[in-house]
């Protein structure tokens, strides 16, 4: 399980992931980088299991947990970490005005929501303020920490339902993609979009379009950046107004 | 003379206005008739108008009541349950006992399978997804997420046009869950390598499932799964049909469209 000193960076991550998230640390040979993450949800007894969970990952850390947005802006903004696992549904200030307000200070923060079911709208929303993915509460331990890194190290999840939102935010009634869109989709990225939305997996998408799945991997975190720099005055808007 | 003059000016006279009366009568008659008539159809269509109007603010109640235990799950079980998954983990860190540890995992378990079955109904109560292109979306993600925790091979065809045609709630449901329950039997029973979903659209919907497994047994042909299924199909009126042999089990589902 220990890593080669050879090794090439992005493999150490990987083989730091082998391991169960119950297995203890393991001790690196060379210099990990080590994701700090932050925790704002208000099931205490989740949050604190989770936080646990972070600590024990070799690669990860995890020394700020908040129950609701507001504490979270005021202590993210004065020590902002790599990743916020951020629930969506919030009491007060809610995920996604907390991503919208704190990425206004610390734009390099990421956010990845946590959440019980797939609400799409709320995904969508989030993602357009600036959310780089999602993981649902009911995952398996090992796929929410996976999930972290792969965030981290820029992959982006995303469902068939999202995949027809974004599909239908860049295009127009007529099936065309407007003009006044400042960063349109690509054929290829609209192509993939379109195999997504049909409900194929990044397996079956990288063997059709003849791609890596680092490759798709890649085309999705584009189409969320330009997701984002399309939408985010309108989702901001959307925040003012309420 | 005078008088006779007089007689025939009264006879002229009523002979001429006579007839105008008639008319006049006839129209009144006439008129009056149609009036009744616009009146009774303006009253007609006023009683389809509310009555539409009704069935509609009915219709927007249901949603609204829908959109409603649909929020209440997500928040209050949705979260609860998480809990409860996230402290029996915890917990099932801590124990030693494999006993203990075997009864915790299987509450784990349960209340990750009961957000699953919840996401599910939420799914089908929202009026939102009611599309042929989401059941497929939705099967074919389960079917391949499934399927590959067994490492059996999944192929997903569809053959027609699946643009623009809507499917209710009731009906996705219903149908997902069949397809569910398939791959689950599938799984669980048939030694299958190899599991194949299509989608025809032409009149109407069919749905064929097919794997190359051992069959069913005759116990299991006659079992209540099945009858389940059948019974699913024929409630939402659509036909329910298996063969099964040693070299595999086909399943057609068949759906009127429109």
């Amino acid at each position: 399980m220990c890593c080669n000193f050879g090794e090439s960076y992005s493999l150490m991550i990987t083989s730091a992931f082998a391991p169960s998230y119950s297995t203890p640390n393991i001790p690196f040979m060379g210099k990990p980088t080590i994701i700090s993450v932050a925790i704002v949800e208000d099931i205490v007894e989740v949050a604190e299991e989770l936080q646990e969970l972070f600590n024990e990952q070799p690669n990860m850390t995890c020394t700020q947990v908040y129950s609701n947005g507001e504490e979270a802006l005021t202590f993210l903004t004065q020590f902002p970490p790599d990743v916020v696992l951020c629930d969506i549904g919030l009491p007060g200030m809610d995920g996604i005005e907390l991503i919208i307000k704190l990425r206004e200070l610390r734009p390099r923060v990421q956010f990845c929501m946590f959440t019980v079911f797939e609400d799409n709208q709320k995904i969508f929303d989030s993602i357009k303020a600036g959310a780089k993915g999602y993981i649902l509460k009911n995952s398996d331990p090992k796929i929410i920490m996976r999930s972290i890194s792969d965030l981290y190290n820029g992959g982006s999840p995303m469902n068939p339902e999202i995949a027809r939102k974004v599909i239908d935010s860049f295009t127009s009634q007529n099936g065309e993609q407007p003009k006044n869109n400042t960063l349109p989709l690509t054929d290829r990225e609209l192509e993939l979009l379109e195999l997504l939305s049909q409900g194929l997996m990044y397996k079956e998408i990288s063997e059709q379009l003849n791609i890596t799945i680092g490759t798709v991997k890649q085309h999705i975190h584009k189409i969320y950046e330009k997701l984002q720099v399309n939408n985010r005055t309108e989702a901001i808007n959307l925040y003012l107004k309420r | 003379m005078f008088g006779e003059d007089k007689l025939t000016l009264l006879l002229v006279g009523t002979s001429l206005v006579m007839p105008v009366l008639l008319v006049i009568g006839l129209l009144w008659f006439f008129l009056t008739f149609q009036k009744r008539k616009f009146q009774y159809e303006t009253e007609k269509k006023d009683a389809k108008l509310r009555e539409q109007q009704l069935q509609l603010e009915k219709q927007e109640a249901l949603q609204l009541e829908r959109t409603r235990i649909a929020g209440e799950m997500h928040d209050d079980l949705g979260g609860g349950l998480t809990s409860i998954k996230f402290l029996s983990q915890k917990l099932l860190r801590q124990l030693e006992d494999e006993k203990q540890s075997q009864t915790l995992e299987k509450i784990v378990g349960q209340s990750q399978k009961l957000v699953t079955n919840m996401s599910e109904i939420i799914w089908a109560m929202n009026s939102g997804f009611d599309t042929l292109e989401n059941l497929i979306a939705y099967s074919r993600r389960y079917g391949r997420e499934q399927l590959d925790i067994y490492q059996i091979d999944f192929k997903f065809e569809i053959e027609g046009n699946t643009q623009g045609i809507e499917l209710s709630g009731e009906k996705r449901r219903g149908l997902y869950l069949i397809i569910k329950e398939a791959i689950h039997n599938s799984i669980k029973h048939s030694q299958a390598t190899e599991f194949f979903i299509k989608f025809i659209i032409d009149k109407n919907l069919e749905i064929v499932l097919l794997d190359n497994g051992i069959g069913f047994s005759e116990a299991r042909l006659n079992g209540n799964g099945l009858k389940n299924m059948k019974d699913r199909m024929e409630s939402l009126n659509g036909k329910f049909d298996i063969q099964s042999s040693e070299n595999g089990t086909e399943i057609k589902l068949s759906l009127p469209l429109a």
